[in-house]
Formats: C-alpha cells, structure tokens, sequence
C-alpha cells in the first residue's frame, strides 16, 4: 500500500467511526435550526463536505461531535441565515425586561409534577423549543438534548461561558412562559 | 452547634436556587454537588424549587422530538465522501 493508499484508508476509517456515528445528532440540530427537513439534510451533507476539506486541522480521537457540531453552526451562520427566509437575529432588548425578572426565575405555580400535564407536554416543548429566536433554542437544544458542557457550547456557539450560562437560564424562562401560557390555556391546575 | 444547625444558619434560598441549573447541566464537582444537596434538603421550600427545575429539565431531555437522518440521504453523503476520499 502507498502513503497515499494508506491515508485515504485512515480518513476513510475517522469517518466511519468518529464522524458519521453523529449523522443525526446533527441532523436533529439542523432541523431544529431551519425548520426544514430539506434545508437540515443540506446543512449536514455541507457539514460532512467541510470536515473533509478540513480534516487535517481535526485530531483524531478528540471530540468529534463538538467540532462537528461547530461547523454546521458556521455554515447555519455564514449561509442559511443570509437567504431571506432566515430567521432573524435574536433582538436582546426585547427580552431583557421578561428575562431578569425575579417572576421569570421559576416555573412559578405551574404543577410540573402533574401527570395530566406530562402527557400533554410532548409536542408542546418541541413547539415552545422552535417558537424561540434562534441563538436562545441554540442553546437548549445543545445542553439539554445534546448534553454538551458549558464549555462545548462556548466553543460551538462561539460565546464565553458566562454568556452560555445566561443565555440558558434566559431560554428556560421563556420556554416556561410559553409553556405556563399553554397550560393556562388547556387548563392545566396552577397553585398558589 | 451541630452540622445541621450550621446548614440552617447559612442557608440562603436566593444563593442556592441560582446555582440549581448548574447541578442539573452537570456543571458542578462532585463536592460542590454533595454540598448543594446536603443544603437543599434542609429546606422544604429549596427541595421544591429543585425537584421542579429537575422536572422541567428532564421533560425538556425526554420530550422533545428528535428528528433522524434518514437511510438514504446518509447512504448519499456516505458515497460523496467515499468520492471525494477516492475510495
């Protein structure tokens, strides 16, 4: 075998274990990125095309899926967001008022522990999750679906870790809020 | 003074609450997280505070929908590295 031979052999081999294993973690990043099925299947074969051309700045057996990860959010960046149909930026103002409000720390009354509301909630998160500007469902999606560290999303999203913190708790109010307006509208028993 | 009355006595509700999410995202160290736990459970108000940010954490983990690649777009990206490798 050449030298040749032998490093199309390794790279063929980094992919098959370390980078397609993410297919649809990146997938699922991407849907909820676009909203598109077609645009997240595009987003995640340019993802695959640029860690080829980039494969020597890879090190093998690092994390894959972060660096990974990190690519498909640049491209979501650097081409999904400029067609028109791109959401737009997160406006912070509109929300520093709800956000650091001591009422918005907390899921409030709502009963989280009622069963009735449980089996209620499944499509309700998913649309609670993608009503969100996009750099705060950013966030959810990568720590509590993805289970990324503080510090991987920073690196991912590009942002100190500070903001990552922030930026979560920031999320996970407006996702109660949304969801406590939902449970008011069906109602579901809120205590007091 | 025993432990316990020690706990009471530097208990802060505000203090401890903010640092629930940090728990839950798996960002403390095993004795920063012993010693939330040890705090939390002194305070009925604290316990239920963090059983429901534990909750929503989990229904958010549980609930939301995971979309999947499918075979054959998988399959495609498959073949275009296999071209672009030149295996």
């Amino acid at each position: 075998m050449t030298t040749e031979e032998i490093t199309k052999k390794d790279n063929e081999l980094l992919f098959e274990r370390e980078f397609f294993p993410h297919a649809d973690a990146l997938y699922n990043f991407a849907y909820h990125l676009t909203y598109n099925e077609d645009d997240a299947n595009d987003l995640v074969q340019d993802t695959f095309l640029k860690s080829f051309r980039f494969i020597n700045s890879y090190e093998k057996g690092t994390n894959a899926k972060a660096w990974l990860f990190k690519i498909l959010k640049n491209g979501f960046i650097n081409e999904y967001r400029k067609k028109s149909r791109a959401p737009h930026e997160v406006d912070y103002e509109d929300y520093i008022a709800f956000q650091d409000s001591d009422e918005a720390a907390g899921i409030g009354s709502l009963d989280m522990r009622s069963n009735v509301f449980q089996n209620m909630m499944g499509d309700e998160i998913t649309n609670a999750i993608n009503s969100l500007p996009v750099d705060f469902r950013t966030v959810i999606i990568l720590c509590d679906v993805e289970d990324f560290t503080y510090e991987e999303i920073a690196k991912i999203v590009d942002i100190p870790v500070g903001t990552v913190r922030s930026r979560l708790h920031r999320s996970r109010n407006m996702l109660k809020d949304k969801l406590r307006d939902y449970a008011k509208s069906k109602g579901i028993k809120e205590i007091r | 003074m025993n432990d316990k009355q020690r706990l009471i006595d530097r208990h802060n509700c505000q203090q401890l609450m903010r640092k629930v999410m940090l728990l839950l995202d798996g960002q403390m160290s095993e004795e920063e997280e012993k010693d939330f736990l040890e705090n939390v459970s002194i305070c009925n108000h604290c316990l239920e505070s963090y059983q429901i940010e534990k909750n929503f954490k989990d229904y958010i983990c549980n609930k939301v929908e995971r979309k999947k690649l499918s075979e054959e777009a998988l399959l495609n990206m498959r073949n275009q590295i296999k071209n672009k490798l030149g295996v």
